[in-house]
């Protein structure tokens, strides 16, 4: 297994055969510094991603989704974000790895897309060129390749005039365009890994259905496996084969869609799902949550979810609330979940 | 008690508003015709929808609606009375009876105003004595759910789902027989949300208050209004009660729009 990422023919035979997840994490904790202190914001977290797989992270704002991403890319310096607990990527070590390798690797074998696309693109620079940079850095492709490579890529993503795009410069594109220039740049070096933090949030729904099914196109393509990183319980529902359930820095619950969203057993996916808006009868209210998310600051021991949660009692407040296996791969961090 | 008239229904007929931008000093103006002729009917204590994709023109209906733009024709009148136009000079606008929620409620309330001044300032414009302006906010503040000791607190004290309540109540103690939120839920949790969504039907029920709710996301539609109009391209395209559209669209693009919804 190597990390370099020409590694792979652009035609698409599918990543890792051999059974190591591409991702894994294990007990990673991610600690922000406030002054002198250091403020824990992901605690114990463990998830795998297999190859080929499309794994969500749901969550809301300030479950540490976002971080967990960017612990994955080591996008802030260790002295702003430090990683606890272990990375692995096709089963080498990440944490310990030297920036350098990293460097090699991001926009390589992993890929990230984000929220905005306009401030992630370069608006002086036209979106081939941009692309084009990316190879550069990557491959050794030569000058004719690179041309050929990018309009496969900007192809893929159904532009159909890849040509006139690649020397369009980003605010000649809409966002939904520009979203899928920044897949095709991010697909550019045959990834094994795709990273998307809230790629649709700013879109319109019909932009965002456009957007998806190309994301899932190109991972059934190419065999890519993707770590999704969303708010939205029915986007996740739509798309994720395995699903984890943040809040509060702790994963809740994880495991198949089918399991966590379609019978959850931990009292706040219940009551998250119960609080996505849609039919209801006259006279009707969903329940919601009450009460609000903690911020990491005020992080009592035990279940962080319990002020909210209608099955909490004096236990919950215990400093270890236990890992139940619900299936071989489902399981809730919570002292009673529903069987 | 904080109540609205409820008999008052607002009309709008074919309310047109162009947007001209500058191409510098030799070259054409362009145009950007934002509304075309969009009429409607919003009857009191009605939650009227408007959803359509960002840049057919709902927010700039909703900033028409409360007279932060003028439009270039068409007539606006609630409860028979003409909202704008020629001879409206004399009406202020906190007299008007509309007021309006905004989408961010951290950039929409003023970080160095105590919340209490910040939800009193209308009715200091319109000429309240201190100690009324007090029992009132103290009243508002209890109607969307925030004990009357927030007056003192300043914005930065509270979360984004209570600053959207502060930002309601604002709008509230003005006794206004109709709301506009544009896209007052959407940067808020979705357990925050339903928070809010239930306010809202709750205002609607206990002080009869007519709400026209801009979104761009249909579930909240699906859960808050009774009626609903769907823009495209500065039109209104569709527009009936929210389960029948739902379920049975007619325009192309309302079917494009419902079918590209995730479902849980």
């Amino acid at each position: 297994m190597t990390l370099s990422s020409d590694t792979r023919p652009a035609d698409g035979t599918i990543a890792g055969q051999n059974a190591a997840p591409v991702l894994s994490a294990r007990n990673l904790s991610l600690y922000i510094r406030e002054g002198r202190n250091r403020i824990r914001i992901v605690s114990d977290v463990s998830f795998e991603i297999a190859a080929g797989e499309f794994f969500a992270l749901v969550g809301e704002s300030g479950s540490g989704k976002t971080m967990i991403a960017r612990s994955i890319m080591r996008l802030l310096p260790a002295s702003m974000l430090e990683i606890e607990g272990d990375l692995e990527f096709c089963g080498k070590s990440l944490t310990s790895l030297p920036e350098n390798r990293m460097r090699a690797l991001r926009g390589g074998a992993i890929s990230m897309i984000f929220q905005e696309p306009m401030t992630s693109l370069d608006p002086l620079m036209p979106v081939g060129r941009q692309i084009e940079e990316t190879l550069e850095l990557h491959s050794d492709l030569n000058r004719r390749q690179r041309a050929e490579r990018i309009e496969t890529l900007l192809t893929d993503v159904r532009f159909a005039e890849p040509a006139k795009v690649a020397a369009m410069f980003p605010h000649e594109l809409s966002g939904g365009m520009r979203q899928r220039a920044m897949i095709a740049m991010a697909l550019a070096n045959n990834p094994q890994l795709l990273i998307a933090d809230e790629p649709t949030t700013a879109l319109d729904v019909t932009i965002q259905r456009e957007v998806m099914e190309i994301i899932q196109r190109l991972r059934r393509k190419y065999g890519l496996s993707v770590l999704f990183i969303s708010h939205d319980l029915s986007l996740v529902h739509q798309y994720a084969e395995r699903v984890g359930v943040l809040y509060g820095g702790v994963l809740m619950e994880a495991g198949p869609e089918r399991d966590v969203i379609g019978r959850s057993a931990h009292p706040y996916t219940q009551a998250l799902l119960n609080c996505a808006p849609g039919r209801r009868v006259a006279g009707e209210r969903r329940r919601g949550i009450g009460g609000t998310v903690p911020s990491p600051r005020d992080w009592a021991p035990g279940c962080r979810f319990r002020d909210r949660c209608e099955r909490a009692d004096a236990a919950c407040a215990n400093s270890e609330i236990p890992v139940k296996d619900l299936s071989p791969e489902w399981r809730a961090k919570c002292l009673r979940p529903t069987e | 008690m904080i109540q609205t008239s409820q008999t008052a229904t607002m009309s709008a007929r074919d309310v047109c508003k162009t947007f001209h931008r500058s191409n510098g000093w030799f070259a054409k103006p362009s145009e950007t015709r934002a509304l075309q002729g969009v009429s409607f009917d919003v009857e009191p204590k009605e939650i009227f929808g408007i959803v359509g994709e960002s840049g057919c023109g709902k927010s700039t209906l909703a900033r028409v609606l409360v007279g932060l733009e003028n439009q270039d024709s068409g007539s606006l009148s609630l409860g028979g009375r003409k909202l704008f136009g020629p001879g409206m000079a004399d009406v202020p606008p906190v007299k008007r009876g509309i007021q309006m929620v905004f989408q961010d409620p951290y950039a929409s309330l003023n970080p160095r105003m105590q919340v209490g001044e910040a939800i009193a300032e209308g009715l200091a414009i319109s000429g309240m004595a201190r100690s009324e302006r007090e029992d009132r906010v103290a009243e508002t503040l209890s109607l969307v759910g925030l004990s009357p000791d927030a007056a003192q607190k300043h914005p930065f004290q509270f979360s984004g789902g209570q600053r959207q309540r502060i930002c309601i109540a604002r709008a509230l103690v003005m006794e206004p027989e109709f709301l506009v939120a544009d896209e007052a839920v959407s940067a808020l949790d979705i357990s925050v949300q339903m928070q809010i969504l239930n306010m809202l039907l709750d205002l609607r029920d206990r002080i009869g208050l007519s709400i026209i709710f801009i979104t761009h996301d249909i579930s909240v539609v699906e859960y808050l209004c009774d009626t609903v109009m769907v823009m495209y391209g500065g039109k209104a395209v569709e527009r009936g009660k929210t389960a029948d559209v739902l379920d049975n669209p007619q325009d192309s693009y309302t079917q494009t729009l419902i079918s590209s919804v995730p479902r849980l």
